[in-house]
């Protein structure tokens, strides 16, 4: 897989991550604009990238979202619960295909489909959403130039605009002058593109002037040009001096330089020539700068008549017959003259833009009078005859649509009145109204009247909309071209004055303040898609990257090797006791222990550091529970408020890991099994909506997670009996057994309360499966119950499970581990302190009697006669002290616990084995299972003990 | 080698290199009246592009590659022809 794909993979699942976790804050807060804002700048961005790498169907399908957003944005519409449940479905769709692509590098093949349904389904929730709205604003784009650019929002297939919307040349106050080279294109070339340009697709001019110097640096400019994304067409120029010699010639010094015409979004060429910045120039594309005529001039003048006749049907909007007297005549015309090049492009612009008045009697001027409107190159001089801002003038309007007539369809429906009214300070804004007035004051021909004064009310709107403004009042009222006329004029006034009062009150308009709007956005934008997390990253030298991404593996290799060092650091005190011992060199070992000192603090900071870059917060876990809860609540309608707390506690990547599938059994279970009906909160007194909190906090060494809920609780009756009749308890113990004990039967293997396994959590795994996950992981499993008041499950984990204390004891001669963290006390008493009570030997410790079991039973060895002081050692099992015999302590050790693998898996006593400083290897009990045999074994035998 | 010379026909194959440049340079400077076959070629270097711009020659076959075939191939043709226009003007 290449580059850029494998980083939108990974963009791409984060963009969708945070996008359908958007959604989910959003039903709570639907007109909270910075969540909207977020939403539909991640969704954009996904489109952008999907867009770069021409993944159709999901542009398509985000594409559509999109939209929906935009509209939520605007204020037209609320995004509801149907609504958003159809996102988080397009989203889940669009994740399974980034899994798809990072498998077989490619979408699924029902792509396709898939996304034309999804997209289909967007689409029809959006048109209930504007229901009304839509329609009229159908009915009144008949009459607008707008309809050409409506493909442009079509919701599938080729027209979808993969820029950014928000970069299109729009209010760029640019000096006009196209480059020179758009002329040298052929002319089936810049047709080609003036018709993509028209039909609504911005087109951008990239002139690439590579330096000298380049092809020694190993570069390929050519090969960078034929890459641009949506290249449409390449001029390619060479200078040279005619007076060289060619043989004197250095061949690798670059003379030639580029213009390319590409169908991209600004941003997007940036990014292709992002090491070429001072070499190239982006400016959008005028398209009239496109039509201009070839051939030499047929040196006699066209027929009078038949320019008469040309005149006359456009004034009646006969395109029909326009198009049938260029054909005559071109058929009639030596087509390499400039007079047939002319009438080409007048057959064009009559079909392509049939209201551009502009630009058809500039091209018919051209052919009346050549020598007025051409100038001595024979080129149509387009800068001096259109206004300087490309979005002024009616023909403006059509070939460079506003974003806004791209982003959303709706640009006639209402302002939302309770904006701040425009600006008038604002130079831009000027600019461009000078702009309109100055259109209208041109246009007293009747026929073009009508036309300029919708053109310019268009323009007044959109300009409005940029601005999150509404128009003045004088604006918003002016009907005819007088009153609008007017309307402008008071405005420049009022500008005028206005920039008098502050001196300093408003840059002039320079080409610098192009864009002002649409610039914030996109540089935003591309930070996140870089994620070099530096906000002025672009403009300073050299950017200093503060995070980067690493591939876990590595992390995990330098972890492994960090580990190893801890290790072979504990070598060292085994060497120094050989230099002692076997040498006798007392000094040697002296110094050894000294250094082993050094090394051993070194290692502990590495140690810290290394486990420090491992750490995650658990968000990573808890981020996928409010869409659990969201869905489960809507299909159980169980009405749930989900808290969640501290989700920025730490701990080790693996700990992270392991309790994801354990948290989602028990947040399931709090849902299915802990949450009432309606009716029976109801009943019970409590509020119908069910609460589910979810926190994590750091004690020790130890992260801790609590699932509460406040449901039913665990009815200790109700367990004792299913597990009396499941046969999992006899009844001698069911007496004995305390609440809190018969609660905690839910962890026993093969029970389960509820009758009828729901398809939520009884998935035939239970408690027990959920209790055995965290005792693996070297965690425990906590359950506190009230009947009626609810549940609360507190799972304790490792921060780190890489590398553990543990304690080596002795049994039968052979060395164990115990991890530390279990280890409550050690104690050596002498053996008459320990007490047969019934079937079980205890010790009383402090005032409190421990069960004693003795390791060599668990062990399956055979049992000694105790000496006269026993060893023991207290642990915790599942919070309660047990005092486990063994034969000697020894000293606590670091060992990277390496779990069992192959066949030794499935022996559950041992936790894991490590490698010792000694070479020796070293087993590490798993306390857990060590006694929980043990208890089960004390109710089956009832067998005397020694007394 | 990715440039090769049959005759009067000099054959640029698959990716031309920088460093070709150079060499058909050489050839083109000591062979005015060769022709250039890029039927085969996939992408040429900008370096050899422009050599074959500094000194046009006629183009023979229609590459395979888009780019090539409807980009850098016109070009070529219309740096041949306006040397040749060029040339019958001095004549």
């Amino acid at each position: 897989m290449d580059k850029l794909t494998a980083q939108f993979i990974e963009e791409g699942r984060e963009l969708i991550t945070q996008a359908a976790q958007g959604l989910l804050k959003l039903e709570r807060a639907p007109n909270d604009s910075t969540l909207l804002d977020a939403l539909f700048r991640e969704v954009h961005t996904l489109k952008g990238s999907a867009g770069v790498l021409e993944l159709t169907p999901m542009v398509n399908v985000v594409h559509v979202a999109e939209e929906l957003m935009e509209k939520a944005k605007s204020g037209a519409t609320e995004l509801d619960a149907d609504t958003i449940d159809v996102m988080l479905d397009a989203m889940d769709l669009l994740n399974g295909w980034l899994d798809h692509l990072e498998d077989n590098g490619s979408l699924p093949e029902e792509a396709g489909a898939d996304g034309k349904a999804m997209a289909e389904r967007l689409s029809a929730l959006k048109a209930q959403h504007l229901g009304t709205e839509q329609s009229t604003e159908g009915a009144a784009q008949t009459d607008s130039a707008d309809e050409r650019a409506e493909p442009a929002t079509a919701d599938a297939g080729e027209g979808v605009s993969w820029g950014l919307f928000d970069d299109e040349p729009v209010a760029v106050a640019s000096d006009g002058a196209m480059p020179e080279w758009l002329s040298a294109l052929t002319e089936t070339q810049r047709q080609t593109a003036w018709q993509a340009a028209v039909s609504g697709t911005p087109l951008w001019c990239v002139t690439f002037r590579p330096e000298q110097e380049c092809y020694f640096r190993g570069d390929d400019p050519l090969f960078m040009v034929r890459q641009t994304p949506g290249l449409q067409a390449v001029y390619i120029g060479l200078d040279s001096q005619p007076e060289e010699e060619l043989a004197e010639l250095d061949v690798f010094q670059c003379r030639l330089w580029f213009g390319v015409l590409a169908k991209q979004g600004k941003i997007v060429l940036e990014e292709h020539f992002q090491y070429e910045q001072d070499t190239v120039d982006i400016e959008p594309l005028q398209p009239e700068g496109l039509i201009q005529p070839v051939g030499s001039p047929l040196g006699q003048p066209l027929d009078e008549a038949l320019l008469q006749d040309l005149q006359h049907h456009w004034e009646n909007r006969n395109p029909e017959a326009i198009g049938k007297a260029l054909q005559v005549q071109l058929e009639l015309l030596n087509a390499h003259t400039r007079e047939a090049s002319l009438l080409r492009w007048l057959q064009l612009v009559v079909t392509e833009t049939p209201d551009d008045s502009v630009v058809f009697d500039t091209l018919l001027g051209a052919l009346q009078a050549p020598d007025e409107t051409l100038n001595v190159a024979g080129q149509i001089d387009w800068q001096a005859l259109l206004p300087a801002a490309p979005t002024s003038g009616a023909d403006a309007q059509e070939v460079q649509p506003a974003p806004e007539t791209v982003v959303s369809d709706d640009d006639s429906s209402a302002e939302p009145s309770a904006q701040r009214e425009l600006e008038a300070g604002d130079a831009v804004l000027q600019a461009l109204f000078r702009d309109q007035l100055r259109l209208l004051t041109q246009c007293r021909d009747a026929e073009l009247r009508a036309g300029a004064v919708a053109s310019v009310r268009r323009v007044l709107n959109n300009a409005a909309r940029a601005n999150h403004a509404r128009l003045p009042a004088a604006l918003q009222s002016a009907e005819d071209q007088q009153a609008l006329e007017q309307a402008l004029k008071g405005w420049l006034n009022q500008a005028a004055t206005e920039a008098q009062a502050p001196p300093p009150a408003s840059a002039p308009p320079q080409p610098e303040t192009k864009a002002r709007q649409p610039a914030e956005p996109s540089k935003e934008r591309r930070d996140s898609v870089n994620d070099s997390a530096k906000p002025s990253g672009r403009e300073s030298p050299s950017p200093v990257i503060r995070t980067f991404k690493v591939d876990q593996e590595q992390v995990e290799e330098l972890g492994d090797l960090v580990g190893e060092m801890v290790v072979a650091k504990n070598a060292l005190p085994f060497l120094a006791q050989r230099a002692e011992q076997e040498f006798g060199q007392r000094q040697l070992g002296r110094e050894i222990r000294e250094q082993f000192n050094v090394i051993n603090r070194i290692t502990r900071a590495l140690q810290d550091a290394m486990m420090q870059v491992q750490m995650l917060p658990v968000a990573h876990v808890f981020d996928r529970f409010p869409r659990l809860v969201r869905d489960l609540s809507r299909k159980l309608d169980k009405p749930i408020d989900l808290e969640i707390d501290g989700q920025d506690t730490e701990a080790e990547k693996h700990v992270i890991e392991s309790l994801a599938d354990p948290l989602v059994h028990l947040m399931r279970n709090a849902i299915d099994h802990g949450i009432e009906p309606r009716s029976v909160r109801k009943a019970a007194g409590k509020s119908e909506t069910g609460k589910i909190s979810l926190s994590a906090w750091q004690e020790n060494e130890w992260a801790v997670i609590e699932v509460a809920d406040d449901g039913g609780g665990i009815d200790p009756e109700k367990t004792r009996r299913r597990a009396y009749e499941k046969g999992l308890v006899d009844e001698r113990r069911l007496k004995e057994m305390t609440d809190q004990e018969a609660i905690e039967l839910i962890f026993m293997a093969g029970f389960s309360t509820m009758e009828v396994a729901s398809d939520l959590s009884g998935r035939g795994v239970g408690m027990d499966v959920v209790q055995t996950t965290i005792e693996k992981s070297g965690g425990r499993l906590e359950v506190e119950s009230r009947l009626g008041e609810g549940s609360r499950f507190r799972l304790w984990l490792p921060l780190s499970m890489s590398i553990s204390q543990v304690m080596q004891i002795w049994i039968d001669g052979q060395r164990y581990g115990i991890p530390m963290d279990q280890v409550a006390e050690t104690v050596r008493l002498p053996r008459e302190r320990l007490h047969q009570f019934k079937d079980r030997e205890t010790v009383m410790l402090r005032d409190r009697v421990l069960p004693v079991c003795r390791g060599r039973e668990q062990l399956g060895l055979e049992r000694q006669d105790d000496g006269a002081t026993v060893a023991l050692l207290v642990v915790r099992f599942r919070g309660e002290p047990v005092a486990l015999m063994v034969d000697d302590f020894s000293e606590g050790v670091e060992v990277i616990l390496k779990p069992m693998e192959g066949a030794l898996e499935h022996l559950g006593v041992y936790q894991g084995t490590a490698l010792l400083g000694d070479g020796s290897v070293l087993l590490v009990l798993n306390i857990g299972v060590l006694l929980s045999t043990v208890k089960l074994e004390e109710v089956a035998h009832d067998h005397t003990g020694e007394g | 080698m990715t440039i090769q010379e049959r005759g009067k026909l000099v054959k640029l194959l698959d990716t031309c290199p920088v460093e070709e440049a150079e060499t058909l340079h050489e050839k083109l400077l000591h062979k005015p009246d060769v022709k250039l076959d890029l039927s085969q070629c996939v992408h040429l270097h900008s370096a050899v592009l422009q050599v074959m711009l500094q000194q046009p020659r006629a183009i023979k076959g229609v590459p395979e590659d888009v780019f090539l075939r409807e980009v850098v191939v016109p070009r070529l043709q219309i740096a041949w022809e306006t040397a040749q226009a060029s040339a019958g003007e001095h004549e």
